[in-house]
């Protein structure tokens, strides 16, 4: 049994992504009708919500009430959620970490995404230069600074090189000793990858504000084109 | 009366007087007449965040073909005209009831009625919040007396989200409405009641037929700012219904977007359109003044 926020849409991205589908498609438009990975995501929502397998949460305290509570035995996100699993010390031990279920539709991987942030340099910055220099000699070759955020901070980075790393070998008593960085880091490497594109925060709340008709057992293609009418007057 | 007449007429430009006021205009111009003719002037404007340009009519015609708009609009309404008249008729029934000499304790009674004012906005949302979810206070205590057999599903379910905000804000602003009746009550003569039960007309016809009436100028004061207050609803909506990820939605299918929680996500929660958000606010600005010249045209004196 899970937490599952219904007015979050947050499950369904992680499960559109893990098909190669977003709310946009590679060029950033709009692609809601005809998108399978969608659909299938939103399949699967129905039937949590009819099969009623959840625990119902509102907001995230709520949801992060659940199982650092005991209450429910998985959580489904991004990797990010460590450190705040590992808050309950009693609790070590008992956590295992596992790949997501696997959707029946073409290019359906056991790997997704959710949340994270990114790094940008505006292009009329003044220190423009010295920006991106700094990430580069950072961000994207230093392997140790990728060792001491992780012990020090419990922040994963998406360079894959850090796995080679002292920290990123270690294994995690709580987690069963397992080398769980390590899988962390084969699992990145397969996540699909897809345009998020400029509005995705828009389409999101138009699909978390059709999830509850889904337990109501409203057709999943209704549903879509509904999504489509409301997201078409957002995304401008 | 000579001494006043002979002074000689004021000059229609007085320094010291525009030197007093000056500060504050200056402040008022720059922090209030600026931004509202500035926000006019952005709402005939569209883009992403700075990068504005001029599109005309473009953003209201947007708002005509925007469901969510609508959605929203809804939603203000509904809370408007169910929470309004809920909260504004029992402020008035517990203000008759705490004018009354003979209920003891009543200090106590109208400060305890009166203290949900003081408290936070966000502070007794976040309590709401807490109370109210799958397993929370009010589900259990609601199981345990035997009311219910499952919990009421209040943060999946529009009508009850809606209705449990309205608990929550009729809550917090019920006894703020109720000072100014108990305040308007002691103004009335006692002798109007005294011959009223002289001429045996019974209480609650001297509550409605004699009290109702004579607050007439309190009631229209109270029901014009609730209607503000109510056209602005955003503190609970956001608080209740947030607190998520980034995105979701606003409460169970949308049910607890208000037109100002609509404002702040087209600011700021999606990528930021303060051209069309500003066309927003107006609504709520043309809502207020429409909805305020109504209620004092339904409450005129009428000269017989």
């Amino acid at each position: 049994m899970m937490a599952y926020d219904p007015n979050d849409a947050g499950l369904t991205r992680i499960i559109m992504q893990s098909a190669g589908g977003w709310y946009f498609d590679k060029d950033g438009n709009l692609a809601i009708e005809g998108n399978v990975a969608l659909k299938a995501a939103l399949e699967v929502i129905q039937k949590i919500q009819t099969a009623n397998i959840f625990r119902p949460a509102a907001g995230w305290a709520d949801w992060v009430g659940a199982f650092t509570g005991g209450e429910v035995a998985s959580v489904t996100t991004g990797v990010w959620i460590t450190g705040t699993v590992k808050s309950q010390p009693e609790q070590s031990g008992n956590w295992g970490i596992a790949p997501i279920p696997k959707l029946t539709i073409e290019g359906a991987t056991h790997y997704s995404n959710l949340g994270g942030s990114s790094w940008y340099v505006l292009s009329a910055s003044a220190a423009k230069d010295e920006a991106a220099d700094f990430l580069n000699e950072i961000y994207a070759k230093d392997v140790n600074f990728y060792q001491k955020i992780l012990v020090d901070r419990g922040a994963v980075g998406s360079l894959l090189a850090a796995r080679e790393g002292e920290a990123y070998k270690s294994n995690d008593a709580f987690f069963g000793g397992e080398p769980i960085w390590q899988t962390f880091s084969d699992w990145l490497s397969k996540v699909p990858s897809v345009n998020y594109g400029t509005f995705t925060n828009e389409v999101d709340s138009v699909v978390a504000a059709h999830q509850p008709e889904l337990a109501k057992g409203t057709p999943v293609d209704d549903v879509i084109k509904a999504i489509n009418e409301q997201a078409q007057t957002l995304v401008q | 009366m000579s001494a006043i007449s002979s002074r000689p007429p004021r000059p229609r430009f007085d320094v010291n007087g525009w030197l007093f006021v000056g500060p504050a205009l200056a402040l008022i111009a720059t922090f209030m007449v600026f931004p509202v003719l500035h926000s006019l002037w952005m709402s005939f404007q569209t883009g992403l965040g700075v990068r504005l340009s001029f599109a005309g009519f473009k953003n209201i015609y947007r708002l005509f073909n925007d469901p969510l708009f609508f959605t929203a609009l809804t939603n203000t309404f509904i809370f408007f005209l169910v929470q309004v008249p809920i909260m504004l008729t029992l402020a008035l029934i517990t203000a008759a009831l705490l004018n009354s000499p003979d209920i003891r304790f009543r200090g106590v009674l109208r400060t305890a009625i009166f203290l949900p004012c003081v408290t936070s906005l966000v502070a007794y949302t976040v309590l709401f919040k807490s109370m109210f979810v799958a397993n929370g206070l009010v589900n259990t205590t609601l199981i345990g007396l035997g009311i219910v057999d499952v919990g009421i599903p209040w943060m999946t379910d529009p009508f009850w989200c809606r209705t449990m905000i309205i608990i929550a804000i009729t809550w917090r602003w019920t006894g703020y409405n109720m000072i100014f009746y108990l305040a308007a009550m002691q103004n009335i003569d006692r002798s109007v009641y005294e011959a009223a039960r002289i001429d045996g007309v019974p209480t609650w016809a001297r509550f409605l037929h004699l009290t109702v009436p004579m607050l007439k100028p309190v009631i229209l004061f109270t029901t014009v700012t609730s209607t503000i207050g109510t056209l602005q609803l955003f503190d609970e909506v956001s608080t209740i219904t947030g607190g998520g990820s980034a995105g979701g939605a606003a409460g169970p299918g949308n049910s607890a977007l208000t037109l100002s929680l609509y404002i702040y996500n087209l600011t700021f929660k999606f990528a930021p359109n303060y051209g069309y958000a500003a066309t927003v606010s107006y609504v709520i600005v043309f809502l207020v003044a429409i909805l305020s010249f109504v209620q004092f045209y339904v409450a005129r004196e009428r000269k017989a």
